[in-house]
């Protein structure tokens, strides 16, 4: 609608219309919700990582106790065990009786004579913990070997008697003699005590068994007995089922153990492999028998478990059969494991070290249980205190008071660990306790995952993540390894790409052409699309193969092409300053043609010498260091650092006086001085290396063992090198903004006032786009601290912990990947993981919020600009 | 020198110095007869057609730091200068007027070879400071930038301490010793009216100076390298009048020392600060002579129509 009155001819509408009030609503609602959306998002991922990983540290919880009076018996149990589910009990007196009852209120289910056991005159008894493999010695010295304990068979429903059709789950019923238990899961199981042995076998001298030990192998049961004049026999049982006439054949063999002590013996205890056997005096002398050969036993090593007068009462193997429990009169039960050394005395350069201490009351140990499924244990001392340890962290999961009078009312001569570990069992002569009990995650605590500890058979305490392996394997849960491989992983790739990464940004923004630059600058950020996973396959799979084969001339040429880059430039200089002028546009192009291919030649023809020269002719000999002196790795580790300082100390002494005579040379002759004192600094760079390098090895000291070391294949150079690719774009890019976003002015008034470009970027250009160049760093260090499928692909991925930097390491995000598919859900291994992804969370917060902090002091001292 | 002294200014003349080449590729169009009125005159620049500076005969008599022949720029395509020549004498401070977009501060920025960072830019002609040629292949334009002090239109200390930026010359000479930079700092300084208001605050960061601090700190920085020409590029249009006045005064205390080239658009600061004045209009000298003259009775009415203010 025209009208006259307005200059335009158009009046305004002076009130906003309600489309544009209601598109502003939605639009701000929209934007609040995406940002707080994101924001939340991530806390959520944050909440979720933290909720599965926190139960790892949830104390372990125990139930009430459930004491029963057992039927009065001379002795008590001498034997306890527990059905799979934990919810049966059977126990076996001295007189030959078993009984089965009710773990939760003790109510007898099923009583087998002594006539029915055929163990009236037993003295001795082995079972092992979960499982029904048991030897029985007798008064007569001879010994059985048999299954005893409860098998729970799966019973369909119906074959389920209707009166034990509606016990309640986790229940037990009783119907004749049938015993029925009703799973979580709603599934019904026959429970069968059984009590099976096979002929007995002879002892050693007749006299009475004593300690029974043992061990089920594939091929049969292996078994060492103890009489108590101190005969001790070991004795394989090989039973063979003929396929013919189903007839089973038993072959025994076996031999009689004189060991070096006259006196009696206490224990005999079997490794779980079989090949070793273990005598032990209650005056904690110890000996160690190789038994590969049962025929013909040889002493392997003697050892002391105490020192007199405490005396040894108790003695176990932990689940995985490598450690022993050994517990004594003063309460202390010590963990003792073969440790491989030199300069071990034993036959097998095997040593018995005792690894882990836990200390008592001070009251001697009663009973001694280990777990049969982990290393946990319970031990129960004359007090009346009943503890569940852990072995791999020294760790007191929970301690009991059992000497309540509603109790045990006294200690418990007999204890044991249900197979699931869902209860634990304890005895007197005529009392029972059961706790139902949940240990929780007791491998994980803060000392497992974040101290070094003393694993099984490891020399020393290490850190150490392992975590796959047989099921009795003993996981290592140390996250340090993994931390440490992130970090070297960091550490050496942004070692590669941010000199590289920098100097490209200040080169092509301060140096490159505008219309050069912009075709370059979209090439290198379409590298950072480069799909991880393709980097990695080319760091692992093409690049890893490279560097083994050129390793020298890859060495060398990292030393040689910035020196030849020099060169040329120096050069330059001595060019006819016409031809300069006249080529100065092409004179980086003409510069790099020439000196990086001559760099990467000389460096080709140079590397046999050197490696002549420095490593014996052989590098990967080298660094397996078999022979040779440690000068040439210190050489090559102090390179950059005495290049350095040779040109600070030409520029200090030299520099000065130079400048003083040369004020009336002619250009030419200045450059030529110039060119002179590059090559005097780069003898002096290596004479001040070397002169180093022969004072550290004369000191013995050895980069051996330190940053460098055996050659492994994928290593950090490889990842470096690979994990470069990924980075420098993201560095590259982010650091050429902030350099070029330097306000033009500055530049102006730099060259202005006669600065050279170079002088320029360093005095001025840097340092003020100096918070730009940090966070382009640390969102390189951010990516690469996550960074998976490179390291992944490329790194080997073995969690060992050293600053080599030709070997590989795991990272936690690898660690991740790999392992989190396999692990079973819930499991420890399962948290673990999440907690590793918690710590790398963690991580990448920390840097980011650093760089964040750091950015925001940089932009306020130059925010007047 | 001899060669650039032109006859007694004829509006009529050609300029005497434009070498047949010269002539062939910055004056495509011949000479033609002489506009009288103004806006002939404008109206023939803006038509792109040659029109012959006029140059004040006390001109010649001065000693010249710096030689202006015949000088041609080009963005592109497009010519910002043409065929300027000009003497701007030593010890003395000369002004360059003229509307936006005459060219004024690309002349300034070709003396010093400033730019020669812009792509795009193709020049013509030559200049020569003390007699050295600006624009041969063979003058180094970090040695010839060495020669020269510039302060821009807006204040650009660094952002250093106070002390770094005065020093900044010497700095990146290699200078070292202390005591010479101290020295230097103090001089330039004092040089730039700016000694007594910073000299406690030496270490402190440039930028939290005001802006007409800033600007003196600009022209210490520029002084304290004993420039043969000192460049000012409209150094007071980001300041505020008193801030303004103050570096006006330290233009006059720098007369006689230094040679001055300054480019303003402020009639009453060429008139107050400057011995010389040149007039310029769409990248043309349009006349060039002592500031008394320019602004009091000019030769063209061009001039005295813009010095007064009825134009531009």
């Amino acid at each position: 609608m025209l009208s006259k009155t307005t200059f335009t001819g158009r009046t305004r509408r002076r009130s906003t219309s309600l489309r544009v009030r209601v598109g502003d609503l939605v639009a701000r609602v929209l934007i609040t919700m995406g940002g707080i959306g994101t924001i939340v998002a991530v806390l959520l991922v944050c909440v979720f990582l933290l909720s599965v990983a926190f139960p790892l540290f949830r104390a372990p919880t125990i139930g009430p106790p459930r004491a029963t009076l057992h039927d009065v018996t001379p002795t008590g149990p001498v034997a306890l065990g527990a059905d799979e589910s934990g919810s049966v009990v059977w126990s076996l007196e001295s007189t030959g009786r078993m009984m089965v009852s009710k773990a939760v209120d003790g109510a007898v289910l099923a009583v087998l004579t002594p006539d029915q056991t055929t163990l009236s005159h037993m003295t001795a008894v082995s079972v092992e913990p979960g499982t029904l493999d048991a030897v029985i010695g007798f008064e007569d010295g001879s010994f059985r070997t048999g299954r005893i304990g409860l098998e729970s068979t799966f019973l369909a429903a119906t074959d389920v008697p209707a009166s034990l059709a509606s016990i309640p789950k986790r229940g037990v019923g009783l119907d004749g003699d049938t015993i029925v238990f009703h799973s979580q899961t709603g599934q019904f199981s026959r429970i069968v005590p059984v009590c099976e042995l096979l002929e007995p076998s002879s002892g050693v001298t007749g006299a009475p068994l004593q300690s029974v030990d043992c061990t089920k192998l594939t091929s049969g049961s292996l078994v060492a007995v103890l009489d108590s004049e101190g005969g001790i026999r070991v004795e394989f049982i090989e039973s063979r089922r003929n396929l013919l006439t189903d007839e089973v054949i038993v072959t025994t063999s076996g031999a009689v153990i004189t060991p070096t002590s006259m006196i009696p013996a206490s224990f005999v205890r079997l490794s779980s492999l079989g090949d070793q056997v273990f005598i032990v005096w209650d005056n904690g002398l110890a000996e160690r028998w190789d038994i590969r050969t049962i025929e013909s036993p040889r002493l392997a090593e003697s050892f002391n478990l105490t020192n007199a007068p405490t005396r040894i009462v108790a003695m176990e193997h932990l689940f995985g059969g490598m450690a022993l429990a050994a517990a004594d009169s003063d309460g202390i039960v010590n963990i003792w494991t073969g440790v491989r050394s030199d300069t071990a005395t034993s036959s097998d350069g095997v040593t018995m070290t005792a690894t882990k201490t836990f200390s008592g009351d001070g009251t001697a140990i009663t009973a001694l249980a280990p777990s049969p499924r982990s290393r946990l244990l319970a031990v129960a001392s004359a007090s009346g205190m009943l503890r569940l340890l852990y072995s791999t962290n020294s760790r007191l999961i929970q301690s009991l008071d059992t000497s309540d009078s509603k109790l045990l009312g006294g200690s418990a001569s007999t204890v044991i660990i249900s197979p699931r570990e869902n209860r634990l069992i304890a005895a007197t002569q005529n009392r029972m306790v059961a706790w139902e009990f949940n240990a929780g995650f007791p491998e994980v605590s803060f000392v497992s995952l974040f101290r070094p500890l003393w694993y099984e058979n490891y020399p020393s305490e290490i850190h150490a993540w392992e975590t796959t392996g047989h099921e009795s394997f003993e996981s290592k849960f140390g996250l340090i390894p993994l931390i440490f491989g992130t970090l070297k992983a960091t550490l050496f790739s942004m070692l590669f790409a941010v000199p590289i990464a920098l100097c490209a940004a200040i080169y092509s923004s301060q140096f490159m052409s505008s219309r050069w630059k912009n075709r370059v600058k979209p090439v290198i950020e379409l590298m950072a699309g480069l799909p991880s996973v393709v980097l990695g396959f080319f760091a692992g799979l093409v690049l890893a193969p490279l560097v083994e084969q050129g390793l020298m001339p890859i060495l060398t040429s990292v030393f040689l092409v910035p020196l030849t880059i020099l060169a040329g430039a120096h050069f330059w200089q001595i060019v006819p300053s016409g031809l300069r002028s006249k080529w100065a546009g092409f004179r980086f192009a003409l510069v790099s043609l020439v000196a990086i291919p001559l760099g990467c030649l000389c460096a080709h023809t140079a590397s046999p010498t050197i490696e002549r020269l420095l490593f014996q002719g052989d590098i990967q000999a080298w660094l397996d260091g078999r022979g040779g002196s440690g000068l040439g790795g210190w050489m090559l580790a102090l390179l950059p650092f005495s290049g350095i300082l040779a040109m600070l100390l030409l520029e200090r002494l030299i520099g000065p006086v130079l400048r003083r005579v040369s004020q009336d040379w002619s250009e030419q002759q200045a450059a030529l001085v110039l060119c002179g004192k590059f090559l005097v600094s780069v003898g002096l760079t290596l004479a001040i290396a070397m002169v180093a390098g022969m004072f550290f090895d004369s000191l013995r000291f050895d980069t051996r063992g330190g940053l460098f070391g055996t050659y492994v294949q994928r290593n950090a150079l490889v990842v470096g090198i690979g994990m470069s690719f990924a980075i420098i774009p993201l560095i590259f890019t982010i650091a050429d903004d902030a350099l070029s976003s330097v306000p033009e002015h500055l530049r102006s008034a730099s060259l202005g006032a006669g600065a050279t470009p170079w002088q320029t970027a360093v005095r001025v250009i840097i340092p003020t786009a100096a918070s730009g160049l940090f966070s382009a760093v640390m969102i390189g260090l951010g990516r690469a601290v996550g960074e998976t499928m490179i390291v992944l692909m490329a790194a080997g991925n073995t969690p060992i912990m050293g600053w080599n930097i030709f070997n590989g390491f795991q990272t936690l995000s690898a660690a991740i990947a790999t392992e989190l598919p396999e692990a079973a859900r819930g499991t420890s291994h399962y948290r673990v993981l999440f907690l590793a992804a918690v710590v790398l969370f963690f991580m990448t917060f920390v840097v980011n919020t650093i760089a964040e902090f750091v950015r925001q002091r940089f932009r306020r001292r130059f925010h007047e600009l | 020198m001899k060669m650039l002294v032109s006859p007694v200014a004829n509006r009529d003349s050609h300029s005497p110095l434009s070498t047949p080449k010269a002539d062939d590729l910055s004056m495509p169009t011949s000479a033609h007869a002489p506009a009288t009125s103004p806006v002939d005159r404008l109206a023939a620049i803006a038509n792109g057609d040659h029109v012959p500076s006029e140059v004040h005969p006390q001109m010649h008599l001065e000693p010249p730091v710096l030689e202006i022949k015949n000088f041609n720029l080009w963005y592109g395509s497009k010519q910002a200068i043409h065929g300027i020549t000009m003497n701007i004498p030593n010890n003395k401070v000369t002004a360059l007027v003229g509307p936006s977009g005459c060219g004024k501060s690309t002349l300034l920025r070709s003396v010093n070879r400033l730019n020669d960072l812009l792509n795009n830019v193709r020049i013509d002609g030559d200049m020569r400071l003390n007699g050295d040629s600006i624009y041969n292949s063979r003058m180094d334009v970090i040695d010839l930038r060495k020669r020269m002090g510039m302060v821009f239109q807006k204040p650009n200390p660094f952002p250093m301490s106070i002390y770094e930026n005065v020093v900044y010359s010497l700095r990146i000479d290699g200078e070292r010793n202390r005591g010479v930079l101290d020295q230097i700092c103090e001089k330039s300084l004092r040089g730039a009216a700016l000694w007594d208001e910073v000299k406690d605050r030496l270490t402190e960061t440039a930028l939290g100076l005001s802006g007409g601090q800033q600007q003196r700190l600009c022209i210490a920085r520029a002084i304290a390298a004993e420039p043969e020409v000192l460049l000012l590029d409209e150094p007071c249009s980001a300041l505020d009048p008193i801030a303004t006045g103050k570096v006006e005064d330290l233009i006059q205390e720098l007369r006689g020392t230094y040679s001055v080239l300054i480019v303003t658009h402020n009639m009453q600061q060429a008139s107050r600060t400057s011995d010389f004045t040149a007039f310029m209009y769409l990248g043309r000298l349009i006349e060039y002579g002592p500031t008394t003259e320019i602004f009091t009775k000019p030769i063209l009415k061009e001039t005295e129509a813009y010095v007064t203010g009825r134009f531009g």
